[in-house]
């Protein structure tokens, strides 16, 4: 067979004989789905509409502008809103297509420095720490994400200076109804669907994301937004894991696989 | 249903508002798509319907998170292909399957004779043979390109990759079948 024939043999076979039949699948997963309901919709999501999105991702360009997290946005804010997607607790939404070139330094609000006990008991659930990074991190608790606030494990460059962070774990307890934090892609951030242990996760790397918390109303908490690089996401146990700042999966997944 | 036939975004907002037959009309209208992508990945007829089914209504409970812009086809794949990755997984069959594809053959435009068509069959079964060879991702990129049909935009979303990377996966993954062809022709 000639390389230039494989293509029109390929086109052949996407002819319906060609495939073994598909078997009867709508019935089933109506079943399915009607013995366990949607869980009840948030108003909050009712009120965000695809363009309530494009401007609310227009307001969080300006805001992270103003706040001098630096992007330069070069080209149009693209109008279509490809894709959402996400973690209990996170969303991920493809918003637009332009050039984002952060800074080196990001600013991250962690919240209040705590102890790891102190974490745990203000959180209702017990902080898990990577065995794998060499610590040791610092503790820090936030209340308005989660249902019993986040923590974040922040293993930095340097002791005296966290906004440079290395290798960022937060942790916080989610109800499927609500959303708290929000991630805004660009076509130069690669999604990828990623198995974490039993669970299903993502990858999101390349260009670096925007990140913002969201209040009970869907509105912005401005002083939250900021670039985020290569990110694994997760839920477990009823607990959303974020690993934030691995260079490769391979190494998120060996900073997932290792925490205890 | 109204009796008339409804875009997907008007489904989709029937979905989340929890009209559980509205979404049977979405996955009737997918389930092809849904069950190839997963056949591709699997190579078994029988993990292919698991996976799908399990894709549907994973899909389902997902919906609250999709902005209705068109694209719920590649969303919906995504879902699927990584259903059927996590079975594959779990019953730990990483080799690929051998896909069986062409067993009955494929209509062409005008009349074959018994040669042509039997020419037409082995063909088929070669480059499905090949294909099962490849790995899940370059069966996937190729079948979504060539097999459902998706345009680079769609095929980026199902796969989670950049729109821009599209043209030279695909282009590796062709030639990378075509090496396997070519040595199976050797051989």
């Amino acid at each position: 067979m000639r390389p230039e024939e494989v293509d029109t043999v390929l086109e052949r076979m996407a002819h319906d004989d060609a495939w073994p039949p598909t078997p009867p699948i709508a019935a089933s997963v109506r079943k399915r789905v009607e013995r366990r309901p949607q869980p009840t919709f948030h108003p909050r999501r009712t009120r965000t509409s695809a363009r309530g999105w494009r401007r609310t991702f227009v307001a969080a360009a300006a805001t992270a502008l103003a706040l001098t997290v630096a992007l330069s946005i070069s080209g149009t804010v693209r109008t279509a809103v490809a894709d959402l997607l996400g973690v209990v607790g996170i969303r991920i939404g493809f918003s637009y297509d332009g050039d984002v070139s952060p800074r080196p330094h990001r600013s991250i609000r962690l919240g209040k420095p705590v102890s790891q006990a102190t974490a745990s008991h203000l959180a209702g659930f017990d902080i898990r720490v990577p065995t794998h990074l060499a610590g040791p991190p610092s503790f820090h608790y936030t209340s308005d994400v989660g249902v019993g606030g986040m923590v974040s494990v922040a293993y930095p460059r340097s002791a005296t200076r966290l906004s440079e962070v290395d290798v960022l774990v937060t942790e916080f307890a989610a109800s499927v109804d609500d959303v708290y934090l929000d991630k805004q892609t660009n076509a130069r951030t690669a999604i990828k669907f990623v198995s974490v242990g039993a669970e299903e996760g993502y990858w999101l790397s390349g260009a670096p994301h925007i990140l913002y918390k969201v209040d009970s109303d869907g509105a912005i908490h401005k002083e939250t937004v900021r670039l985020a690089g290569n990110v694994l996401l997760w839920e477990e146990g009823g607990i959303t894991y974020r690993i934030e700042g691995a260079p490769t999966l391979a190494e998120a997944m060996r900073i997932a696989r290792s925490l205890r | 249903m109204d009796g008339q036939l409804l875009g997907d975004d008007e489904l989709i907002q029937r979905v989340k508002k929890g009209d559980a037959h509205a979404y049977e009309e979405l996955v009737q209208r997918y389930q092809d798509a849904a069950y190839r992508t997963a056949y591709l990945v699997t190579g078994s007829t029988a993990e292919a319907e698991d996976a799908a089914q399990e894709g549907f209504v994973k899909a389902y409970y997902a919906i609250d998170g999709f902005r209705s812009d068109g694209s719920f086809r590649p969303w919906l794949l995504a879902i699927v292909a990584n259903e059927a990755r996590t079975r594959m997984r779990s019953v730990g069959r990483r080799e690929a399957l051998e896909l069986r594809l062409a067993e009955n053959p494929p209509e062409r435009s005008a009349a074959p004779s018994p040669e042509e068509e039997a020419l037409a069959r082995a063909e088929a079964r070669r480059v499905a043979h090949a294909l099962s060879r490849l790995s899940a991702d370059d069966r996937l990129i190729i079948g979504y390109r060539y097999f459902l049909e998706l345009s680079e935009k769609e095929t980026a979303v199902a796969l989670g990759i950049r729109l821009g990377t599209v043209k030279s996966r695909l282009s590796r993954a062709l030639a990378r079948l075509r090496q396997v062809i070519e040595k199976d022709e050797r051989s």
